[in-house]
């Protein structure tokens, strides 16, 4: 009796840790003590009654893979496959464990193997302990296993789909290879050499399932990445138009598309820092609070507009660079050392600015003053522009006179 | 006449004449079989590379031991154990390299298992067929001979499909340093040993079709399984990159969001004052009146910071404008936010507060700035409520807040 005892108390322990197993890997919260209870209680009885109606051994356990085949398939949401794999691992494991032990007890019992086929009227026969043994090993394989929560292999595996046909095809084979040696309790007579072989059965079976999983676990991963990548690809694509929407607006001049101040200062430092010879053109737009208080905001808008549009077709070189350093304020940077020139540039400028005046677009008068520095003569960025803003404030005089 | 031929006889055949062409042929066919063997097993070497390093001399030693072992078979009964060690060794003096150790190994250990699994799957199939033990396949020569010619035919288009795939994918397959090769590699000799206990059995006197069974059953599953192995072994070669791919995503990703973090700080706060500009502030008003909050704001234009530009210089207009925004910020509330517009132009967006209320904060802190005796700063001012969901658009009420503002200023002078 107490070896009964034992043998449902082992079943019991692997079939805990069965659901528990199966509760982890399928993504699922616990499943409840109760339904273990019950799968139990179902399983075991199953288990007695092919054991008291003799059935061949192989069919013994097809009817236990097909009970908890059931009993995951009720207890879990998800498709078939994935019902099948894990409901199969866990007879496989088991079997396998079975086998072994089974074949351990004849050897060591000096047993034939026919003594553990399911007659159970026989007397002798001695199926109960190898069968303890083997619930109670794979109830702590699956225990070892449970153990290490997160990310188990086998539950990235039921995620790839590609990848769990092939482990399953390779589950079925392993599963029928098993039932094909279950045949091996129904031979006549006492070999110890058989016996040994069988081991290897078992052996077989549980290191080829090992590696099969390890390598679906490594080929179900990098799936994974690839998914995640694409992803992260279309997030990357979303954040750099993100960027640039940031860039223009931190970097840029809404109204006139020109550098912001903070800009022109660290482009005008690094220049400097690098020595690099340019003129410095502080540019200040007249009358234009006079223009925003008579006409309004949007005319003086247009003014700055079209101050800035004028400079830039006139300085186009692809090193010049204009920035709007404040209200009515820019800053040319031409990367020549000139000054006559740039002079020359800045009179066209002024004269294109006079013929486009008092027109529809720009009901007003437009001029600009100016004051011109060269990069040389200086270390200092506030040291330039003050004085380019001096000699333009030189340069506004001189023409309020005029 | 050898044992044998003698024992030839009991397969039934009755002339002599009959058995001595019997035995030519399957002697020849063997010899051709083991020809074609050899022929795809160089030709292997030199697909995986192997061929430099392993001396001619000890190759073509091998290959002449192979046919040799296949006759010797047919004559002589060995144990199929032994039989299957001469093999190894024999693939071994043919295959091994100093250079390459574990490459070499793990070619010769696959050409075993290969061959032995095939030749035990050939040998429980004729022992079945023949309702006998497999020692009787393996003492009649011509079923001996049968066995071993279809093994050796077997072997070679197994070599020469494994030898197309290589040619295909040059370097993706042999990278022995991939862990997953590696596992492969350790894992040859545990099916070494699988294939070489499965020949024991057949030395002793076992129920027949059962050992035959076994053998065929075991030794299609390590097939299955080795084949599953290479394949994933190879996909995984193959799509390997994938990982290295995710790391440098993530990197990039990281980048990004530092360099759009930095970016954001300089597109909502103002460099010079610390307030935010005016791109934040649309997007605040936006935002509220998305979400149906009330709020008012304040449009503030400084006085006189053009005449303190041009009188004092801009370093001293700087230093206004920050002045400026740090006494006003110090006498808002944490949730009103104060940006710049640009210019000497501000905003103030107060949320939660009536126009009656911010009127009152407004006038008291004006009354503190202009009255503060180290530094007065002066500037007019207009409010405006804007009510929760509000259906006008924002730009009327920052006009109207514009020409209150005006309106202070006319009143101010």
């Amino acid at each position: 009796m107490t070896i009964l005892l034992l043998v449902s108390l082992t079943y019991f322990f692997y079939n805990f840790y069965f659901f528990r197993y199966v509760s982890i890997v399928m993504d699922m919260p616990r499943v409840k003590t109760r339904y273990i209870l019950v799968t139990f209680v179902i399983n075991y009885a199953v288990f007695i009654l092919c054991t008291i109606i003799e059935l061949h051994l192989i069919i013994n356990w097809y009817i236990f893979f097909i009970c908890l085949f059931v009993e995951v398939s009720l207890l879990c949401r998800g498709d078939r496959q994935r019902h099948i794999m894990v409901a199969l691992s866990g007879v496989l494991v088991g079997l396998a464990l079975n086998l072994f032990f089974r074949n351990v007890t004849a050897i060591i019992m000096k047993v034939p193997l026919s003594a553990f086929d399911n007659n159970f009227s026989l007397p002798g026969n001695a199926k109960q302990y190898p069968i303890a043994l083997g619930f109670l090993c794979a109830g702590l394989w699956l225990f070892t296993v449970t153990h290490q929560q997160k990310n188990m292999k086998m539950q990235v595996v039921l995620k790839d789909k590609k990848s769990l046909k092939f482990f399953l095809i390779l589950v079925l084979t392993m599963y029928g290879y098993l039932c094909l040696n279950l045949l091996v309790y129904y031979a006549p007579g006492d070999y110890l050499v058989l016996k040994l072989w069988e081991l290897k059965a078992s052996a077989v079976v549980m290191i080829g399932y090992y590696l099969a999983l390890s390598f679906s676990y490594r080929m179900s991963r990098l799936e994974q990445f690839r998914a995640e990548n694409y992803q992260a690809k279309l997030n990357l694509e979303m954040g750099k138009r993100e960027e640039e929407r940031l860039y223009s607006i931190a970097y840029q001049d809404q109204l006139t598309g020109c550098g912001t101040r903070q800009h022109a200062v660290d482009v005008l430092a690094e220049a400097l820092e690098k020595g690099e010879r340019f003129c410095l053109c502080f540019i200040d737009l007249n009358g234009l609070k006079t223009v925003n208080n008579e006409l309004g905001h949007s005319f003086g808008d247009q003014y700055l507009y079209t101050v800035a549009q004028i400079l830039r077709s006139h300085f186009r070189k692809h090193s010049d660079r204009l920035f709007r350093y404040g209200g009515d304020e820019f800053i040319l940077m031409v990367y020549q050392t000139d000054p006559l020139d740039v002079r020359e540039r800045m009179a066209e400028v002024a004269a294109e600015l006079r013929a486009s005046s008092e027109s529809l677009e720009n009901p007003y008068r437009m001029s600009v003053s100016f004051g011109l520095v060269n990069s040389t003569d200086y270390h200092d960025v506030d040291e330039m522009i003050t004085e380019a803003d001096r000699r333009m404030y030189e340069y506004k005089k001189k023409m309020k006179k005029e | 006449m050898p044992a044998g031929w003698r024992k030839a006889l009991t397969w039934g055949i009755a002339r002599k004449e009959n058995i001595f062409i019997i035995m030519t042929m399957i002697t020849l066919l063997t010899i051709l079989a083991s020809i074609i063997y050899c022929y795809e097993a160089e030709a292997l070497q030199k697909s995986v590379k192997l061929i430099s390093e392993v001396p001619r001399y000890r190759r073509l030693c091998c290959y002449l031991l192979v046919m040799a072992g296949g006759i010797a078979v047919l004559f002589w009964y060995i144990p199929l154990p032994l039989c299957f060690v001469v093999l190894y060794l024999i693939l071994c003096i043919g295959g091994l390299s100093r250079q390459d150790g574990k490459k070499s190994f793990y070619i010769v250990n696959m050409q075993f298992v290969y061959f032995a699994s095939i030749n035990l799957i050939i040998l429980g199939t004729m022992a079945l067929a023949n309702r006998a033990d497999i020692n009787i396949v393996l003492m009649r020569p011509g079923l001996q001979g049968v066995s071993l010619i279809l093994t050796m035919l077997a072997n070679a288009l197994g070599i020469h499909l494994m030898r197309s795939i290589i040619d295909r994918q040059e370097n993706l397959f042999f990278v022995y340093e991939r862990p997953e090769f590696l596992l492969l590699g350790y894992s040859m000799w545990f099916w070494l040993i699988v294939v070489f206990v499965d020949s024991i059995p057949s030395m002793f006197r076992l129920p027949a079709d059962l050992v035959s069974l076994f053998l065929i059953g075991s030794n299609v599953l390590v097939l299955f399984l080795l084949a599953f192995f290479h394949i994933h072994v190879y996909h995984i070669t193959e799509n390997a990159y994938l990982e290295e791919e995710k790391i440098r995503l993530k990197t990039e990703e990281r980048e990004q969001r530092l360099r759009t973090a930095m970016m954001e700080k300089d597109a909502y706060i103002d460099y010079l004052t610390g307030a935010f500009t005016r791109t934040y502030a649309q997007k605040q008003m936006a935002e509220m009146m998305n979400n149906g909050y009330s709020f008012c704001m304040v449009y503030i234009d400084l006085d006189s910071l053009k005449h303190i530009n041009d009188e004092q210089g801009h370093i001293q207009g700087d230093l206004h404008l920050k002045l400026f925004v740090s006494k006003l910020k110090a006498q808002l509330r944490s949730l009103d936010t104060l940006s710049r517009l640009g210019g000497d132009e501000f905003l103030i967006l107060m949320p939660d507060c009536t126009e009656k209320e911010t009127e009152g904060r407004m006038k008291a802190i004006r009354e503190r700035m202009e009255q503060d005796k180290v530094y007065k700063i002066c500037y007019s001012y207009g409010v405006v409520w804007v009510p929760a969901h509000s259906k006008s658009d924002i730009a009327e009420y920052l006009n109207e807040a514009d020409r209150r503002m005006y309106e202070d200023k006319k009143g101010r002078r």
